[in-house]
């Protein structure tokens, strides 16, 4: 293909949403063009740099001066007819107190200490982290990776309170946060069994031969987020998705439930989330870095990143929706 | 434990009359919506009226809403119509009010234009001073519509092209190519602030 064919379609290739033929290609081109490889690497830059244009909030009580427009154009007729339904509103005041008080019963029991619980799942999640600074260094360092960065280690000491997720995200667990520790952690605690530096990027397929279900691995997570590549954790049957909009980058780590080294379906009674209160400075540096561990009902899911709380749930929702239209267990 | 109900099942709880279903709907797609308007027309007093609009549009279409399209593209389809017929408007009287005067002094077109308001003032005066977030809000204004659109639909609102066909009822094959000419023009408006 031509410089000119290779263009038209590189917003496509970069969405992954193009045909597997194309794909490889695409990649070949890249690979031996500068020309083109420059402008594949301003399209990658150009989504992060979109995501500059904040969202705007709706102004307060927008949902007030709504309902006192619908009643404006109310005709007469309804307004008569209105104590007619006076029972009816009663009902579902009933209904709604009702939730409420489930709700605040559910919450109470929710805020109970923590039991004692073994720590395999943050040590899990621990090796995770590392194998996200590795990643982030590799991407963002011309430095090399055997520098010592700083580092960071959740303990269960960093679990603050719990939180309720209502369904307004789709999401009806209760959570839990973990506080971060005030200064980042020093490297020695971090386990230096990483090995990302060798690990081979996968197409989809031989990801699922590697770990023996389908990645749920959608290519674009909103906002301007593009899969950057999956690998297979060396020593673990677990894959690691990394995904970046050009300025920022986060990891998710994907491992069947039953697996024997990754999370059981019992670490997951909550989400964890973990926050660092440090703002980050250079690479590696992970402070600021927030945790959120889920599932569905195969797999565990390990998200890594800096975001605040409810862009890791926009993007949670993005896996969420993803892992629903794929068959999760391998044939 | 709250019951998750998706957008169609609350529309249709509605419709039979569970106004407290509306405001689970209303309270999904404020934000989002709002956002949206407000990237297609930037104007603080307009982003309030068309999304008020909305939904009023909502209400008024309760009694026939049927099940035939998901309810965020049946929303937002409103929401793009609206915008559409006051951006036209918008157009049509600045043309109106400005052309005649300027022109009868014999000024010139660039001059012209300096006259003309900004059809996308900034609402937050702070803002402008990120010269970045001020440049990428100007490249993306000056899309044509039909770029403009799909712009914001898939970067800014997260959709697929099946849901931007739903609303735009285009093909995927014409929004992808709309998506690529966008991009290559936000690339070299953007170009600055790129690498390479």
């Amino acid at each position: 293909m031509e410089c000119e064919d290779i263009r038209k379609r590189l917003k496509a290739f970069l969405d992954d949403d193009i045909e597997e033929d194309d794909r490889t290609a695409i990649q070949e081109h890249l690979d031996h063009c500068p020309g083109c490889a420059g402008v594949a690497r301003q399209l990658k830059q150009l989504s992060g740099v979109l995501q500059t244009w904040k969202a705007v909030e709706p102004p307060q009580d927008l949902y007030g001066r709504l309902q006192a427009g619908l009643e404006s154009r109310e005709s007469w007729w309804r307004k008569v007819l209105t104590p007619v339904f006076a029972g009816k509103t009663a009902l579902r005041f009933a209904e709604v107190a009702t939730v409420v008080l489930i709700t605040l019963a559910v919450s109470r029991y929710f805020q109970k200490p923590l039991p004692a619980r073994p720590d395999d799942d943050l040590a899990t999640i621990n090796f995770y982290v590392t194998e996200h600074q590795e990643a982030v260094l590799l991407a963002t360092s011309t430095v090399s990776a055997v520098q010592q960065p700083a580092r960071m280690t959740l303990s269960r000491d960093d679990i603050i309170y719990y939180e309720y997720i209502d369904d307004y995200r789709r999401i009806s667990r209760p959570g839990v946060i973990l506080r971060g520790p005030d200064s980042i952690r020093d490297a020695e605690t971090a386990a230096p069994d990483s090995d990302l530096a060798g690990a081979k990027a996968l197409k989809r397929s031989q990801a699922r031969a590697a770990v023996g279900f389908d990645a749920v691995a959608p290519s674009r997570v909103h906002p301007g987020y593009i899969l950057d590549g999956i690998t297979k954790v060396a020593g673990r049957n677990s894959l690691h998705l990394l995904y970046t909009n050009g300025i920022d980058t986060f990891s998710v780590f994907e491992q069947l439930l039953d697996g024997e080294q990754g999370l059981a379906a019992k670490d997951f009674r909550e989400y964890a989330v973990y926050k660092s209160s440090t703002p980050a400075e250079g690479p590696g540096n992970q402070a600021g870095t927030t945790i959120l561990a889920w599932k569905n009902t195969h797999v565990s899911f390990v998200l890594i990143g800096r975001a605040d709380m409810s862009r890791l749930m926009e993007i949670t929702q993005a896996f969420t929706d993803a892992s629903k239209s794929i068959n999760i267990i391998g044939e | 434990m709250i019951t998750w109900r998706t957008d169609e099942e609350l529309m249709l709880r509605y419709r039979d009359g569970d106004t407290a279903a509306f405001e689970t709907l209303y309270r999904r797609y404020e934000k989002p919506l709002f956002d949206f308007i407000y990237r297609l027309v930037p104007d603080s007093t307009d982003t309030e009226s068309l999304f008020q609009e909305t939904f009023f549009r909502v209400v008024r279409a309760k009694r026939k809403y049927r099940v035939t399209a998901q309810f965020k593209t049946w929303l937002f389809q409103i929401a793009v119509n609206l915008c559409r017929d006051r951006t036209r408007r918008m157009k049509h009287r600045s043309h109106l009010s400005l052309s005649s005067p300027l022109a009868a002094r014999g000024e010139s077109r660039a001059e012209l234009q300096d006259f003309v308001p900004d059809p996308y003032p900034a609402v937050d005066k702070a803002a402008e001073a990120c010269e970045l977030e001020t440049a990428v809000r100007g490249a993306v204004a000056a899309l044509p519509e039909d770029e403009h659109l799909v712009v914001v639909l898939r970067e800014y609102q997260g959709m697929n092209y099946s849901e931007i066909a739903e609303i735009t009822n285009r093909p995927i094959g014409t929004l992808k190519s709309i998506n690529h000419r966008a991009h290559e023009r936000l690339r070299s408006a953007l170009a600055p602030y790129l690498g390479e």
